[in-house]
């Protein structure tokens, strides 16, 4: 249908204007560090969800993202010579827009397992999460991770994720309920709808930090995941991000945005707003 | 048919005499009562500081201006237009004496009109266009996730806009494309000069409807990450948890804005409305 083929170009090209538009160039007109790839100032498009504290999230009063992620890549970026531009995307459609090549890589606490590498690349681990548990503050129904197994406890987490593949594997599916997103989650274990939520531990600690006086972790670490940055498969970018990402460990830098996202100190500014 | 200006007789009319008489039955008790809730969230938003802050992350306001609200107009105002064009040659098409085009129509309307918004969207935007895409050479990342969502749109609403083109159409008295053709017009003719403009008349109540569905329906795209309205609620409440504040300011938006909307297509309505049909 000639109508429709041409309707679709335009609004093709209308996205490509836009785009183009939105663009800032990206030359920083700076150069990589010693011993690294220049990347040469390109422009990095790096998938996030803004809705998975504390690595990505939009802090109270603003409309743009900040986070673990973000800080990561943009010290990435300082060693890279690149520029990182995020990109808000839905999870786990984010997965399959990086493997269609829509993003140049995505960031959110991302697990490394096997089903998602036949589909995209990863970066080396830049940290270990482990599963928990987190449950309502003084709920005295759950001593123990194997407590809530045993028990019929109804388990909340997102869809899409290993921890919903853990829980899957550890209380069954009917006990879970799925939902789109963590927050959702976390709401539903505040008002009761489910009794504990399966997540990773260092999200567990930001949520936990915004909603200090409801929510606590139950310590057993069910699951070790190793967190990678995504690529599309073949990408240019895998070996210089490790390259960076072997640096930022030993000198220093995740150690540092590790006791700021990860440590009591995390602090969205929920108590400045008054009432609640 | 009875006029659209008799429908609905003025309720608050001037009677003979010079007094205004209120009739209980015809007064729009509705509007007020959504008036007033409006009014109570409007209350809401001034005097409690949760809900001034969960409405100015909804609706940013004054550098951000209307982001969420930008983007909703933007999908609902172009989604409608591509899928008011698409309608009106599918619902030709679905009237055509070609078996062949009536059958193709058919076959699209009878399709997506089995298909959920949600998972057509989801279809659209991670399936069918990067196909696309792929099948004309280009990046699929050339296309923005907000267009993709407004394909979607576009193509769910051509099928239900088809139709009530179709029931337009056929609502016109068969003995006007008689005359057109008795007076020497051709088929095409008729339709464009006679049928047309007398279907449309008919289709106004029909097409608002679907404008407003499609307004609602907008929300659905949030799920592609793109800003409007309800993914704005979801991104703040995602981070303050107030989702009270936020789910109902984000309702209320909603319906100032599909009220707006109803009562200026009402208004239209009345405009073109030719009395005595």
């Amino acid at each position: 249908m000639k109508n429709k083929t041409r309707l679709l170009a335009i609004l093709g090209v209308f996205a490509l204007v836009v785009a183009a538009c939105g663009d800032d160039g990206g030359s920083s007109g700076g150069d990589a560090a010693e011993g690294f790839t220049d990347l040469e100032g390109r422009t990095v498009t790096v998938g996030v969800e803004n809705l998975y504290l504390p690595f990505n999230y939009i802090p109270l009063g603003e409309t743009e993202g900040e986070g673990w992620d973000y800080d990561a890549w943009t010290e990435i970026c300082k060693l890279l010579n690149c520029q990182p531009e995020f990109v808000e995307a839905g999870w786990p459609a984010v997965i399959d827009q990086v493997a269609q090549g829509d993003l140049d890589t995505a960031a959110d606490g991302i697990s490394i397992t096997d089903e998602r590498k036949e589909i995209v690349d990863y970066s080396d681990a830049y940290m270990v999460v482990q599963q928990k548990f987190v449950m309502q503050k003084g709920d005295d129904r759950y001593a123990s991770a194997q407590d809530v197994i045993d028990s019929d406890a109804l388990v909340g987490t997102q869809v899409g994720t290993t921890n919903y593949e853990l829980a899957e594997s550890l209380v069954g599916a009917d006990r879970i309920q799925a939902f789109d997103q963590f927050p959702l989650a976390i709401q539903a274990l505040i008002a009761g709808d489910v009794d504990v939520v399966m997540i990773d531990d260092a999200a567990g600690l930001g949520y936990i930090g915004v909603n200090a006086d409801e929510l606590e972790t139950i310590d057993d670490g069910l699951q070790s995941d190793p967190l990678g940055f995504i690529f599309p498969q073949g990408s240019d970018l895998v070996g210089p991000v490790n390259q960076a990402i072997a640096e930022l460990k030993v000198n220093g830098v995740f150690d540092a945005l590790g006791v700021k996202y990860f440590g009591e100190d995390f602090d969205l500014g929920y108590d400045e707003i008054v009432g609640g | 048919m009875s006029s659209l200006a008799d429908q609905e007789a003025d309720p608050i009319a001037p009677h003979p005499g010079g007094a205004y008489k209120i009739d209980s039955r015809e007064f729009p008790w509705w509007l007020a009562g959504l008036l007033a809730i409006i009014a109570a969230m409007v209350l809401a938003i001034l005097f409690s500081e949760a809900y001034q802050e969960a409405f100015t992350r909804v609706f940013p306001v004054p550098f951000d201006l209307i982001d969420g609200i930008a983007m909703t107009f933007y999908l609902t105002i172009g989604s409608f237009i591509v899928a008011t064009f698409l309608g009106l040659f599918i619902g030709l098409a679905r009237v055509s004496k070609n078996t062949a085009i009536s059958n193709l129509a058919a076959l699209y309307i009878e399709f997506i009109r089995g298909i959920p918004m949600l998972v057509f969207i989801f279809a659209v935007a991670l399936v069918l266009l990067p196909d696309f895409a792929s099948l004309i050479d280009q990046p699929s990342r050339a296309i923005p996730m907000a267009v993709r969502g407004g394909v979607a749109l576009s193509l769910f609403y051509a099928a239900f806009i088809a139709e009530v083109f179709r029931a337009g159409i056929q609502s016109v008295p068969g003995d006007q494309s008689q005359a057109g053709t008795a007076l020497g017009l051709t088929d095409r003719q008729v339709m464009r000069k006679i049928v047309l403009p007398q279907a449309v008349r008919n289709m106004l109540p029909a097409l608002g409807n679907d404008l407003i569905a499609l307004m609602k329906d907008t929300s659905l795209v949030s799920v592609l990450a793109v800003r409007e309205l309800t993914q704005m609620a979801r991104l703040y409440s995602g981070s303050s948890f107030r989702f009270r504040e936020s789910f109902f300011v984000l309702m209320v938006i909603y319906v100032v804005l599909t009220l707006g909307l109803s009562l200026l297509l009402r208004w239209y309505e009345r405009r073109v409305a030719i009395p005595g049909y």
